[in-house]
């Protein structure tokens, strides 16, 4: 084994390695350091504290009492809001994942198109996804807003009676839903590096077996974007598990709770009600559950994804 | 629109204005409990519940959202809402955006007796010490001086766009405001206060769950006897957690 091996796997021995290369190695752990330091201070640590918080009554004022299971319990067995709250989140992620990767898409496939003024059409459909959360709800509350907004004015123009949307409990997750696509643009950036890493001479030697465009799309396109849909749902699922920003901006869970997510509720119990042991153990349910998901996901889809090569 | 009866701040400052209006209460000191499901408190939701099933709150819902930025100013300021309860601290919207606005400042109408009739609650800021805190007594004889000393409270009047603190009648910042035409009816609204929220450990968490209980009862999803009841039910198992030290 090489020395640089020995270190780069940490198995560092300071009698099998020369002095310069020790020095190296120290050098390198001290620039290293203020990046080791902040991940160490402002990642492991909280999320060490977090667990350990979990089992504890913390409330950030009085000292922390340990309560065992006490808070999981709860949460599965007497607290209404937590169910209702992850039905809220499920049901956004169900509808709101798919729905994303649909239309990114189906966006990536219009752009890969060999047409004038490409580049400028990429680029109005990407620059929504890197406006600030907080600046792109405030503009749609404007565009869902029932009786002046730009959606039910097109509704309107074309004779229908738009909904009340944030202000109606029936309508208010649809619309959240609806708004989701309007931040795809990463995944649509994706999805483009993807349909252009398709080799050509697939499609050249499918079209001279007389594959129809509907055929190279469902036989040549779609297998080879497999890695990229299973990156889109495993990044979707992660953010749609914690989405809050738009929620927390728009509507505040109502109206009737309707809109009222997990990591919304999570926030209230530790920032409104300061039970921070709880609010721990909640984040540790939505860990897991994340978690799971994201193993069933890359374990179901195994098989089907076709990562190129033989 | 005459007016929005569960846009007074949130449902459930709505809730305590409209219950208290209605004679209820909210909490019983005695036995530490929460009472909001009370006949009174009943009486005020199911009023709201009907006016949101007679005008659609879904359809009221969309012409609020008409207001503007300022909601619920915005739409009194417009002349949409004819009646708004509200305090002196929107007076400056009032005046910026409505400088022709010509409005009066009376007390909210009482419920059926044994409601009083003429009252108010307030709320606001609080300070307290923490139990253990270090320098208690200093920390005290500071609240006790912003609070209650004449030249603490004129200063804590000067500095919030608010009335003056519960408590301190006599202060000459009080005087002040009722020689001014424009806040001399919030004065006079002040000085017939008989409530406040519940001061308990737990009162943000009851105060969450109370918003989501009316709410749900407005939307008709709860009838307006067992929104309440649940809000009770969550907040005294809350409340119970939090002394027992859970």
């Amino acid at each position: 084994m090489s020395q640089r091996a020995a270190i780069v796997r940490g198995h560092v021995n300071r009698s099998r390695i020369s002095p310069a290369a020790w020095r190296n190695f120290r050098a390198g752990l001290l620039f290293g350091a203020p990046a080791i330091i902040g991940l160490l201070a402002f990642s492991i640590y909280p999320i060490l504290s977090s667990l350990v918080d979990s089992f504890t009554s913390f409330d950030m004022i009085r000292p922390a009492k340990f309560v065992g299971l006490g808070n999981y319990t709860t949460l599965f067995t007497q607290d209404s809001l937590f169910w209702s709250t992850l039905y809220n989140t499920i049901y956004y992620v169900v509808f709101a994942v798919p729905l994303g990767i649909i239309v990114a898409f189906l966006l990536a496939m219009l752009l890969n198109q060999k047409i004038r003024g490409l580049s400028i059409y990429r680029t109005i459909f990407y620059l929504p996804s890197i406006t600030p959360f907080v600046a792109s709800a405030v503009l749609w509350v404007w565009v869902f807003n029932p009786q002046y907004g730009l959606l039910n004015t097109i509704l309107a123009f074309v004779g229908v009676k738009g909904p009340g949307w944030l202000g109606d409990p029936n309508w208010s997750k649809p619309a959240l839903i609806l708004m989701s696509i309007w931040g795809v643009g990463g995944l649509m950036v994706i999805f483009l590096a993807g349909l252009q890493g398709v080799p050509s001479e697939q499609y050249e030697a499918a079209g001279i077996d007389g594959a129809n465009r509907w055929q190279l799309l469902r036989h040549v396109t779609i297998p080879f974007m497999g890695p990229y849909f299973l990156f889109g749902l495993v990044a979707g699922l992660i953010g749609g598990f914690q989405y809050f920003t738009q929620v927390y901006v728009m509507t505040q869970g109502g109206p009737a709770n309707s809109t009222n997510v997990y990591a919304l509720y999570l926030f209230q119990n530790a920032f409104s009600y300061f039970k921070m042991g709880y609010a721990s153990a909640m984040a540790w349910i939505l860990f897991l559950l994340i978690a799971a998901c994201t193993a069933l996901v890359f374990r179901s889809s195994a098989s089907r994804v076709y990562y190129g090569g033989s | 629109m005459g007016i929005i009866p569960w846009a007074v701040y949130g449902n459930a400052n709505s809730m305590v204005t409209w219950g208290w209006e209605h004679g209820g209460e909210f909490f019983d000191e005695g036995k530490q409990q929460f009472t909001t499901a009370g006949p009174e408190n009943i009486a005020a939701l199911e009023w709201m519940v009907g006016y949101a099933k007679k005008y659609n709150i879904t359809t009221l819902s969309g012409f609020q959202s008409g207001f503007g930025a300022l909601g619920l100013d915005g739409g009194f300021i417009q002349g949409k809402v004819a009646m708004q309860p509200f305090g002196p601290w929107e007076l400056p919207n009032f005046k910026q955006y409505g400088p022709n606005l010509h409005y009066g400042v009376t007390f909210l109408p009482a419920g059926p007796a044994p409601a009083p009739p003429h009252s108010s609650w307030v709320g606001g800021w609080c300070m307290g010490l923490p139990t253990g805190a270090k320098n208690s007594d200093q920390g005290w004889q500071w609240l006790y001086w912003l609070g209650a000393s004449p030249e603490g409270t004129t200063m804590a009047t000067q500095i919030s766009v608010a009335m003056t603190f519960s408590g301190s009648k006599t202060t000459p910042a009080l005087a002040d405001q009722r020689k001014n035409s424009e806040l001399a009816p919030f004065v006079a609204i002040l000085e017939a206060t008989l409530h406040q929220r519940p001061v308990t450990p737990v009162t943000d968490y009851y105060m969450g769950a109370l918003d989501r209980h009316v709410g749900e009862a407005l939307y008709g999803k709860a009838v307006a006897k067992d929104a309440l009841a649940a809000a009770d039910k969550e907040s005294n198992q809350e409340l119970q957690n939090a002394l027992s030290g859970k």
